[in-house]
């Protein structure tokens, strides 16, 4: 990210020849590939090892596979690896699946994890703000169950089961934040939204590693602990700097806390049982079971279907349905839903507050959706499934974005779902094409350049 | 410079001179159909082929193959119309540009019902002998190649009102009828089965499909109500009658087709319930063409909404996300 900011060329190397540079990150990363690069220009690699491109052309050509596919997911190693707690005890090579599991591997480990999330809607109180006692209950409860699969589980192969046994690492995350959030009258485009993730991803992450201090006070630390940061006192949102540091640039992320994390660390010291602890999973089916929103992901709009491994359903905003039923409004507007595809922005007889309160997840700012997750990354040891929705027509539309996901700190961006220009004719709803054109034409007529549509001899039936 | 600046009656040879468009609605057709391309084997098919041989029951492997058995020779002749019946009268280098577009969308639909056929594997013979068994499809077809003849066995003089009228029954029966009719049926057909969790990549395949068929119902749309613009003299009470007449005949056989199709309801569906949906279409394209409706009709199929109409959020790792658009501008800053 860098070499694109710089505008720079990238170097693409053989592993073959190069394999150091697979275990290294950081500034020990950055040395050695400076190294590699002056090998290959006095010609002392073989010409088939390397291979030079234009950064900024690279990675333009990521951002047109994201836009037409939604993939690649992109990962950042050297915040993966220099906010990992378990950097002493082997790099980061690569994220799971989902990108929130930020775990070592090598030839003879190969890195498992188990995951559970908290359901925030369970856990509020009367007033809607979090029960933090509630939340402490469930989080100890999770803590001991994570820790006991690990013993229980079986292991695909040896090397998965000694990975596994060796760090001890398990993912707690969550699910039910914009479900929350809509509820406490906020959009995830408000500050005060990413205020809201900050918090409650502190109290997790400390209710998190004190029950694993207690599991370790019970059960013995982790087989390795004495090697891992946890051992030196450390603590996830302590490594910040050390990335800061890395990189030579300020991370911006705001640094404020809110427990009492100086006598946690004292006990940390002593002993944690899990070598990891925290990753926010997607929960993409199991929010769905649960019925509430997943993870940390807006609503994909007010009304939208899903479609599973189990079939297509459909899914909507219960607060909003709530918030227009107590105002009396719902009966009146719900076909409209259906039409504009659960965008309240065309509805006039909704209040423009409550417009604005419920956005589609393409009308929420990326930098909003990036603030959040970076506040709450600030806290998490491992990973954060980041989804990114967007209306982008030229894939370079995105390439700041994904540049500040990376300045901000995180460890990864997950999917880009990028919305349709196109709909299909709708199947339930009145429409007359023909009186009423449909809006995508509008739109893509209104892209074509003027030199393309101008009659020099005024032919055009529109110039005379 | 362009010298011909009507849809038709330019030079039907003259190398294609594009820009300045005349119509500019025929290339942002041309510019989303680009984006919507897709190719058939990417759609998953494994769920389909367990479902054909341990989920369906016989009815319901009869109807998919009845169905199959009317898009896939229906795809092709809407081919040929394009190609031979249109493509040589409409000159307009940008309604050309989609005719050729479309012919490719038509072809490579012929190839997906193919591969579909030979993945589950389905009884090819009785696919194909479809519109011998099955008189009803027969019908739709006789009626869609009677459209096709008028044109292509007596070549209309565009110069005349009478070849101008039945040059726009051509384009009301192929756009209008075969597209926005009988295929939309197919649609809520094939649809259902998902609703019971069946048959999964054949309904991401009708999602492609249904993207392309609504587009190419929407140029046609376009085209026929600029001929009307430029021909204001073929608008006569008699072409009217004519027309709503022809979709009056088609959702007559249309209804035939389906109570053959479907003579016991299948789990979900029932005949009677399609051919209310059909009224309810076909009340629609009449009032596109100005025609006003017929039926007056209320939607029996609110579940299309969750088919159709919603955005639809795909959870990646367990089905096809059918919602991208490819062939953007690949520039930087």
């Amino acid at each position: 990210m860098r070499r694109v900011e710089a505008d720079a060329d990238w170097y693409l190397f053989d592993p073959l020849y190069v394999g150091d540079l697979v275990d290294l990150y950081g500034e020990a990363f950055r040395q050695r590939y400076q190294g590699y690069i002056e090998a290959a220009e006095r010609g002392e690699l073989p010409r088939r090892a390397w291979r030079k491109v234009q950064a900024r052309a690279l990675y333009a050509k990521i951002l047109a596979a994201l836009v037409e596919t939604g993939h690649p997911w992109l990962t950042f190693k050297d915040s993966s690896n220099i906010r990992s707690m378990l950097r002493e005890i082997g790099v980061i090579h690569s994220l799971n699946l989902c990108t929130e599991v930020a775990l070592p591997t090598n030839v003879d480990e190969i890195a498992v994890c188990n995951l559970a999330s908290v359901n925030l809607i369970r856990h509020l109180g009367r007033d809607g703000e979090l029960d933090e006692a509630a939340l402490a209950r469930t989080v100890r409860t999770a803590m001991r169950a994570l820790d006991n699969v690990i013993d229980l589980n079986l292991y695909p192969s040896e090397r998965a089961r000694r990975s596994n046994l060796l760090n001890r690492p398990v993912g707690l995350g969550l699910m039910g934040f914009a479900e929350w959030i809509a509820r406490l009258g906020l959009s995830m485009n408000d500050p005060e939204a990413a205020e809201r993730a900050d918090r409650v991803v502190e109290a997790i992450a400390y209710e998190a590693i004190a029950a694993s201090v207690a599991l370790a006070r019970e059960r013995g630390p982790f087989p390795r602990f004495d090697r891992s940061e946890w051992a030196k006192g450390r603590l996830p949102f302590d490594t910040l700097e050390d990335l800061e540091r890395a990189r030579g640039a300020p991370l911006p992320v705001d640094r404020g806390r809110r427990r009492d994390w100086e006598e946690l660390r004292a006990a940390v010291r002593q002993g944690i049982r899990n070598g990891a602890v925290m990753a926010i999973a997607p929960t993409a089916t199991i929010a769905l079971i649960a019925g509430t929103s997943p993870s940390l992901e807006p609503y994909y709009s007010n009304l939208f279907t899903r479609t599973t491994l189990s079939g297509r359903f459909i899914e909507f905003n219960p607060v909003l349905v709530k918030t227009l039923k107590e105002m009396g409004l719902w009966e009146q507007v719900r076909e409209r839903l259906v039409e504009t595809q659960g965008d309240l922005a065309p509805i006039a007889e909704i209040p423009e507050p409550v417009r604005r309160r419920f956005p589609t997840a393409f009308q929420i700012r990326p930098e909003a959706l990036l603030e959040i997750t970076a506040r709450a990354q600030k806290w998490v040891d491992m990973g954060i499934s980041r989804n990114l929705y967007l209306v982008v027509e030229r894939p370079d539309e995105l390439a700041e974005i994904y540049l500040q996901a990376w300045r901000m700190g995180l460890k990864a961006t997950y999917y880009a779902y990028i919305a349709p220009r196109m709909r299909p004719e709708p199947a339930t709803l009145r429409v007359n094409k023909a009186a009423q054109r449909p809006g995508w034409v509008v739109a893509a007529e209104g892209q074509l350049q003027a030199g393309d549509l101008c009659s020099p001899d005024g032919l055009c039936e529109a110039c005379q | 410079m362009r010298t011909a600046y009507g849809l038709i009656g330019g030079d039907p040879v003259e190398p294609a001179r594009l820009f300045p468009l005349r119509y500019p609605w025929a290339y942002a057709h041309v510019q989303q159909a680009k984006r919507n391309t897709w190719f058939p084997e990417e759609i998953p098919l494994h769920d389909d082929v367990r479902d054909w041989h341990e989920r369906l029951s016989d009815e319901e492997r009869q109807a998919v193959e009845q169905m199959l058995g009317f898009f896939n020779p229906m795809e092709s002749l809407v081919t040929s119309n394009l190609l031979m019946a249109l493509y040589p009268y409409l000159t307009a280098p940008e309604v050309r540009l989609y005719l050729a577009r479309q012919a490719w969308e038509e072809a490579n639909h012929v190839m997906a019902f193919e591969t579909y056929i030979k993945t589950l594997p389905v009884d090819r013979e009785r696919v194909f002998r479809a519109l011998e068994d099955h008189p009803a499809a027969a019908a739709k077809a006789d009626f869609q190649r009677r459209l096709a003849d008028e044109i292509l066995h007596h070549r209309p003089d565009l110069n005349t009102l009478e070849g101008r009228g039945r040059f726009l029954r051509n384009l009301v029966g192929f756009f209008v009828v075969l597209e926005g009719i009988f295929f939309y049926s197919g649609f809520a057909f094939a649809l259902s089965f998902r609703r019971r969790n069946l048959l999964r990549g054949l309904c991401t395949l009708i999602d492609w499909v249904l993207k392309d068929e609504s587009l190419h119902l929407s140029f046609g749309l376009h085209l026929i109500l600029a001929f009307l613009q430029e021909h204001p003299e073929v608008r006569t009470p008699e072409l009217g009658a004519t027309l709503r007449a022809m979709i009056l005949e088609a959702v007559a056989l249309e209804e035939a087709y389906n109570r053959a199709l479907l003579p016991r309801p299948l789990l979900g569906l029932s005949a009677e319930a399609l051919n209310r949906y059909v009224r309810y279409i076909a009340d629609r394209r009449l009032e596109e063409l100005g025609l006003g409706p017929h039926f007056h009709e209320a939607n029996p199929f609110r579940w299309l909404a969750a088919e159709i109409d919603l955005p639809e959020q795909v959870n990646f790792f367990e089905a096809p996300n059918v919602n991208y658009e490819v062939g953007r501008p690949r520039t930087w800053g």
